[in-house]
C-alpha cells in the first residue's frame, strides 16, 4: 500500500485532495474538487501525505496549522474579496448544505392521484392544492412538493421543508475516492457527509 | 419574488382561527410586505396578560427566505433585545424551513416566551440576570409585561405615568397627543 501525496486542500468539503492529471484543467485555470466540484482550493505547498490510516486527516490539518500565517493560497487562486467574503458566510451558515443536481434531477416524479389528494392535499411550500393528473415530485421521504416549489428549496439547502430529511449524497462521489474500500462499513445513501469524510 | 398568494393564504389562515390561538397578523400596508403579528403571554410565565405586538418584514425571497421579525412592544426576556426587540430563535434563521409559515413563527416565538435560553442570550443583561437571579428577573419581566405589554385605562396610564413625577395636566396632554400610546407620551414628557 503506498500513500499518495495531497495536492489541494478543499475548504468546501474540508479534506485534502489531490489535483492531477484529469482534475487539474489547464495552468492557471482554476481547478475544481473531484469531490463536491468546488473550487475554493488551497494549494498544499509542502505536499501533505496522507496514509491510509490517517482516518481523520490529522495529518492535513497539523500541515494547515504548521504553516499559519503564510497562507497564500487565496491570493494564489486569485478569488476576489467579495468571492472570499460570499463563501466564507456561506461556510458559516449552519445546517445541510444545497442538494446535488443528480439528487435533485434523480427526485421521483410522480402524477397526482385521488390517493394522494387524500392523505394531503396541498403542497406545503405554496399551499395551493394538487391537482388530479398533475406531475409533482416525491421526496425520499415520501412528502410531495410542485416541482417549481421544491427545487428552489433544494438548490439552497438539502432538507425536505416537512421533515428535515436530506436527499441522498451523490453515489458518485464516492467511487471517485480511491480508499473507499478500506472502509470497514457500508454508509448507506442517507448517511451524513461527516461518516464519510471522516476517513479523507 | 414574493410569494403574494401564499401571504394571502396565510392572513385568511390566520384570520379563522385567531380566537382559538390568539394569534393575529394584520398587513400594515398594502402590498403585504409589511405586517403586524400579536401574540398573547403565555399563561404561567411573567408574560400572562400581555398583549405583544411583533413588526414583520416579508423578504424578497419568501418562502425560501425568513421572514424577518422584531417585537415592537418591550419585553424583558434573555432571548429578546430590551433595546431594539430583535429575537434569537433558530427558525427564523438558519432553521427556517418553506414549510413554516408566518403563524408557526409566532408561535415559536410564544414558544420561546415560556423556555428562555439564557445560554444563548439576543440581550446579555437580561441573561445575566435570569441565571444568576432568577427572582429580581421574573419580576422586572413582570413588571415590563404590565408596564408595555397591557391596554390600561386612560386613568391606569395617567396614575402610573403621575408616580413618575409629571404633573396631571401635563400627562393628560401628553397622552393624548400620543394617541394614546403610554410609552410615546412618557417619551414626550421625557424629552420636553
Amino acid at each position: 500500500m503506498t500513500s499518495r501525496k495531497n495536492t489541494h486542500w478543499c475548504n468546501t468539503c474540508r479534506r485534502g485532495i489531490r489535483l492531477q492529471g484529469e482534475g487539474m484543467r489547464g495552468r492557471g485555470e482554476r481547478g475544481a474538487c473531484i469531490h463536491c466540484g468546488d473550487t475554493f482550493l488551497e494549494r498544499l505547498y509542502e505536499n501533505v501525505e496522507l496514509s491510509p490510516f490517517d482516518f481523520f486527516g490529522l495529518a492535513i490539518e497539523e500541515a494547515r496549522n504548521r504553516r499559519g500565517n503564510n497562507r497564500r493560497s487565496i491570493l494564489e487562486n486569485q478569488l476576489s474579496f467579495q468571492e472570499l467574503f460570499n463563501r466564507l458566510s456561506a461556510q458559516d451558515r449552519r445546517g445541510p448544505q444545497p442538494a446535488s443536481p443528480t439528487a435533485i434531477n434523480s427526485m421521483q416524479k410522480i402524477k397526482i392521484s385521488k390517493k394522494h389528494l387524500s392523505l394531503d392535499p396541498y403542497c406545503p411550500v405554496c399551499q395551493d392544492r394538487f391537482e388530479t393528473g398533475s406531475v409533482a415530485r416525491k421526496m425520499p421521504c415520501k412528502h410531495i412538493y410542485h416541482s417549481e416549489c421544491i427545487v428552489p428549496w433544494l438548490v439552497q439547502r438539502n432538507s425536505c421543508p416537512v421533515c428535515r430529511k436530506e436527499l441522498p449524497q451523490d453515489r458518485n462521489i464516492g467511487r471517485k475516492n480511491p480508499f473507499l474500500y478500506l472502509w470497514p462499513f457500508r454508509s448507506s445513501a442517507s448517511a451524513s457527509n461527516h461518516n464519510v469524510s471522516a476517513f479523507h | 419574488m414574493i410569494d403574494f398568494s401564499r401571504v394571502q393564504k396565510e392572513l385568511q389562515d390566520c384570520e379563522k382561527d385567531k380566537d382559538a390561538s390568539g394569534i393575529r397578523v394584520s398587513p400594515k400596508s398594502d402590498n403585504l410586505t409589511r405586517l403586524t403579528g400579536t401574540i398573547p403571554g403565555p399563561i404561567g410565565t411573567p408574560y400572562e396578560g400581555g398583549t405583544f405586538q411583533i413588526d414583520i418584514t416579508i423578504p424578497e425571497g419568501y418562502p425560501f427566505e425568513p421572514p424577518k421579525m422584531q417585537f415592537s412592544t418591550k419585553v424583558w426576556h434573555p432571548n429578546i433585545s430590551s433595546q431594539s426587540g430583535a429575537i434569537c430563535l433558530d427558525v427564523l434563521k438558519d432553521q427556517w424551513s418553506p414549510a413554516l409559515t408566518l403563524k408557526t413563527a409566532l408561535v415559536s416565538i410564544q414558544a420561546l416566551l415560556s423556555t428562555p435560553e439564557p445560554k444563548d442570550p439576543q440581550d446579555a443583561v437580561v441573561a445575566e440576570q435570569y441565571i444568576k437571579n432568577y427572582q429580581v428577573f421574573v419580576s422586572t419581566a413582570r413588571y415590563w409585561t404590565e408596564t408595555f405589554a397591557k391596554n390600561s385605562s386612560l386613568e391606569e396610564k395617567v396614575k402610573r405615568l403621575v408616580e413618575m413625577g409629571f404633573g396631571d395636566a401635563q400627562v393628560r396632554s401628553a397622552i393624548e397627543s400620543s394617541g394614546g400610546d403610554e410609552n410615546l407620551a412618557l417619551e414626550k414628557l421625557c424629552s420636553g
